[in-house]
């Protein structure tokens, strides 16, 4: 008796058609899209120096997007992720402009941040609140924390050995951007690579079975709050050296942003499907707009407004693209 | 032989509920074990104290003569059992070799993935299963029959002793299920203890050695499948005698209800056929011959690129399926957890869904008389539950079914899209159902199922239609005289 369960699929997996790829690699031509529109809008969109600043201004968003996406890809939301970044940027420029080591107070922070996301993670798992609260209330709780460190001044006389993170290194390379590159690569191994990262696709995937398979899926929901938490905080840290100053209004919206530029990168918001790779170029997209902008000299009101209509276009886009079979 | 495991006085209750009382069950080293009863008479509970995702409120579970406690599913897993869902629990969006060894990725220590070897290692798997099957397909491409032997892998590469299946073949066509013989029959050649429940009394005496009968929650009996015949077995399930009801057929011409004309998608190519009023017919093929395609797409759930529709002989357009739904017809689809029930709204919201306008006034809902409807179909039905606000999820897998056939009921439709009817649900309600089919169609309502099953094709329907690849190739407008031929068609075109 023939058995037809061995099916066409496996063929079309090993050989894709062209439109596979296109289905694939849909953000990609997106991507593609706009760099085109760039360069045909302003002649200094493709410029060495434009592109360096493309990238600086990505970072900060960019990094909290990789925790975010770890956040997503386990069905769950992560709201706090600016008000965090502005705690943790208050909390190292405190230490430091009071007199501390910068790496000893750059370690402390990034503690503080692992710790604020998994203040996140135990409440959303342990109490089954929604982690659309949970992250809420931390969002609230950390931003007015972020103002009482110093009754809502900015903090000024940070030290060059600090300072110098938000800086170029070999000319004029941003340091922030090699940080949010290296830290992308990172992501993608984890996540591609390694059982934890296989494992954080299955739970987001189905919960359920994820669970009957041994897996304890709290504690990896949990470890990705952390790492939200954590990378908040590297943002905060970058952020505040690159300004050089410490601002308790710091990240406030960002959170949005972040989440837009995630989904944008194609990250499903029920979990278990998504990757680093789309969210890193969804994050270079939503600056590219922002950016496209600037060199027209545009008003930021404008801006919002296409970022929204640009986004929802781009959605709609993608999912045109992905079920035209 | 030696017993294996023994489970001793077992009980196990819910709120409101007694699901198990007091339950011996017994394996013998290398046998298959069937455990049988009807929906809601306490299987999946009894298996899942087993795999360790309910706990016991009593009694006693010993592994090879000794005394173990198993509170977690790592626990059953370590003591060498394995437990395949009745409802299916891979992760789609993973590939089948990850699904295989979603729980350690055969590296117990964590750190990175060796994909080649797991790919490899899958690969042995389903080769000492008789499949040749890249293990690197993504599994929601996978046919359900695919995922079904995935699970069987998956329990293997536990490096388990016992595997414990809760209604493998509900959702696989003929001759999956067959390989699904084939797969057991090695396994217990292989010294594997096998767990296989199922209502298709046929398959146990196709691949059991002993079974066990379960009825609300208490052991009825253990014996060997050759002491024991069917009409006995059916005894034991229900606790009484049932006697097969003859087809009475109504050959009375109606007018036509349904009129479809040249449907065509991507799944199913220029169907024609219409259903009278008071007709059942009985549309039968293959798993991906667009059985289930075509009657969503004449739900309005999925696009039709062209063709036309006629209901009550006027044209119309029927886009959606909430057109469907206010021009009468009703849908139960083939697979309930995922598009028949919500899972945590109550059986009552469930039920009434399609139904709320005819329930309501000015928007309130008139509770009193949805009650009372409610009551009637449970009793009607038999649905087992202790409650109306019990949600879907608390409910045995074949009881949910029954609540989804109940929504159109409460909704009369006039046209039933019926998608695996039958599936999961035991003998007893299973003859339900068709007096309740018959009854429909004494009413004039016309009822147009997909099954697999055979016989109950033969049993209820008017006239059958085969579906093969998209098409309608064949109709037979009196079935029963041609079981063997609608079964060669269906196969080979
Ligand atoms: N989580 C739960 N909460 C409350 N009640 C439950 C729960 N799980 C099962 N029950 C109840 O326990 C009883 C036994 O259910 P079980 O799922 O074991 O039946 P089953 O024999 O597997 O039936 P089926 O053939 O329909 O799958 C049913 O009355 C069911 O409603
Ligand atoms: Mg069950």
């Amino acid at each position: 008796m023939t058995v037809n369960i061995e099916r066409n699929e496996e063929r079309e997996a090993r050989f894709p058609s062209f439109k596979v790829i296109l289905k694939k690699y849909n953000l990609f031509f997106i991507f593609l899209g706009f760099i085109i529109i760039g360069s045909l809008l302003s002649d200094q969109f493709l410029s060495v120096q434009n592109i360096l600043n493309l990238l600086q201004q990505s970072s900060f968003v960019g990094i909290i997007s990789i925790g975010m996406t770890f956040v997503i890809l386990v069905a769950g939301i992560d709201l706090s992720v600016g008000a965090v970044l502005a705690l943790t940027g208050m909390l190292a420029t405190l230490m430091i402009s009071s007199g501390m080591n910068p790496a000893a107070a750059i370690a402390i922070t990034l503690v503080v941040g692992a710790a604020l996301g998994f203040v996140n993670g135990f409440i959303s798992t342990k109490f089954k609140v929604p982690a659309f609260i949970a992250t809420l209330a931390m969002m609230v709780s950390a931003r007015g924390l972020a103002f009482l460190t110093t009754d809502g001044n900015p903090i000024y006389d940070l030290p060059p050995s600090f300072t110098a993170l938000g800086g170029n290194v070999f000319g004029k390379i941003p340091l922030t951007a090699i940080i949010w590159i290296v830290l992308t690569i990172v992501a993608v191994i984890v996540l591609k690579y390694t059982t934890f990262g296989r494992k954080i696709y299955a739970v987001g995937g189905n919960a359920e079975s994820a669970r009957l398979s041994g897996i304890p899926v709290e504690k990896y929901v949990t470890w990705c709050f952390i790492i939200s938490g954590t990378l908040a905080a590297v943002a905060g840290i970058l952020m505040s050296a690159w300004l050089t100053v410490g601002q308790p209004t710091a990240g406030t919206g960002l959170e949005l942003d972040v989440i837009a530029a995630v989904v944008l990168g194609g990250t499903s918001l029920f979990g278990g499907k998504g990757s680093i790779g789309g969210t890193f170029i969804g994050v270079l997209i939503m600056s590219m707009i922002v950016n496209i902008f600037n060199l027209l000299g545009l008003s930021s009101y404008y801006q919002s407004v296409f970022m929204g209509v640009i986004i929802v276009l781009a959605l709609i886009m993608n999912q045109y693209i992905s079920n035209k079979k | 032989m030696s017993n294996i495991l023994e489970m001793k006085q077992v009980s196990k209750s819910f709120p409101g509920v007694k699901a198990l009382q007091k339950v011996d069950f017994s394996l013998e080293k290398g046998e298959v074990h069937c455990l049988i009863g009807a929906n809601g008479a306490g299987k999946s509970t009894l298996m899942k104290i087993l795999a360790g995702v309910y706990t016991k409120d009593e009694g006693e579970i010993l592994l090879e003569g000794k005394s173990v406690a198993i509170k977690t599913p790592s626990d059953s897993k370590e003591l060498g059992i394995s437990t395949i869902y009745q409802e299916l629990s891979l992760v789609e969006e993973l590939t089948l070799a990850e699904n295989i060894y979603l729980g350690n990725y055969l590296n117990p220590n964590g750190g990175f993935i060796k994909w080649k070897q797991l790919n490899e290692e899958a690969k042995k798997i389903f080769s000492l299963l008789g499949l040749s099957i890249a293990p690197s397909l993504q599994t929601s491409s996978a046919s359900m029959g695919l995922k079904q032997m995935t699970e069987i892998a998956k329990a293997i590469a536990s490096d388990c002793k016992i595997i414990v299946m809760d209604e493998p073949s509900t959702a696989l066509s003929g001759d999956e299920v067959e390989k699904l013989y084939e797969v057991i029959r090695l396994l217990k050649g292989k010294g594997y203890t096998i767990v296989y429940i199922s209502h298709k009394l046929e398959e146990l005496y196709a691949v059991g050695d002993r079974v066990t009968v379960l009825r609300n929650g208490e052991w009825v009996i253990t014996d060997r499948l050759e002491n024991i015949s069917q009409p006995e077995l059916i005894q034991h399930i229900t606790g009484r005698k049932i006697e097969k009801k003859e087809k009475v057929h109504h050959t009375t011409h109606r007018e036509e209800f349904l009129d479809v004309k040249n449907f065509s998608n991507k799944k199913i190519h220029d169907v024609s056929f219409s259903v009278k009023k008071g007709e059942i017919v009985g549309l039968y093929g293959l798993v991906g011959s667009g059985r289930t395609e075509l009657l969503r797409a004449i739900f309005g759930a999925d696009p039709i690129d062209s063709g036309e529709i006629y209901i009550d002989g006027s044209k119309k357009n029927i886009s959606s399926p909430q057109k469907a739904v206010d021009h009468g017809m009703g849908l139960v689809p083939e697979n309930r957890k995922t598009e028949g029930a919500i899972l945590d709204l109550s059986i009552s919201e469930n039920a009434f869904l399609p139904s709320l306008r005819a329930y309501s006034n000015r928007s309130f809902v008139k509770r009193k008389q949805m009650k009372a409807v409610m009551q009637e179909m449970i009793e009607k039905l038999n649905i087992k539950t202790s409650s109306k606000e019990v949600p879907m999820r608390n409910l045995s897998g074949g009881n949910q079914q029954k609540v989804i056939i109940s929504k159109w009921l409460i909704h009369q439709s006039r046209l039933l899209l019926f998608d695996e009817p039958t599936q999961g649900i035991d003998i007893g309600a299973k003859d339900e159902i068709y007096t309740i089919m018959k009854e429909l169609s004494e009413d004039g309502k016309s009822i147009l199922m997909a099954t697999s099953e055979i016989e109950e094709l033969l049993a209820v329907c008017d006239r059958v239609l085969i579906m093969f690849n998209g098409r309608l190739i064949k109709e037979f407008s009196t079935p029963a005289n041609y079981k063997s031929e609608i079964m060669n068609i269906a196969v080979s075109g």
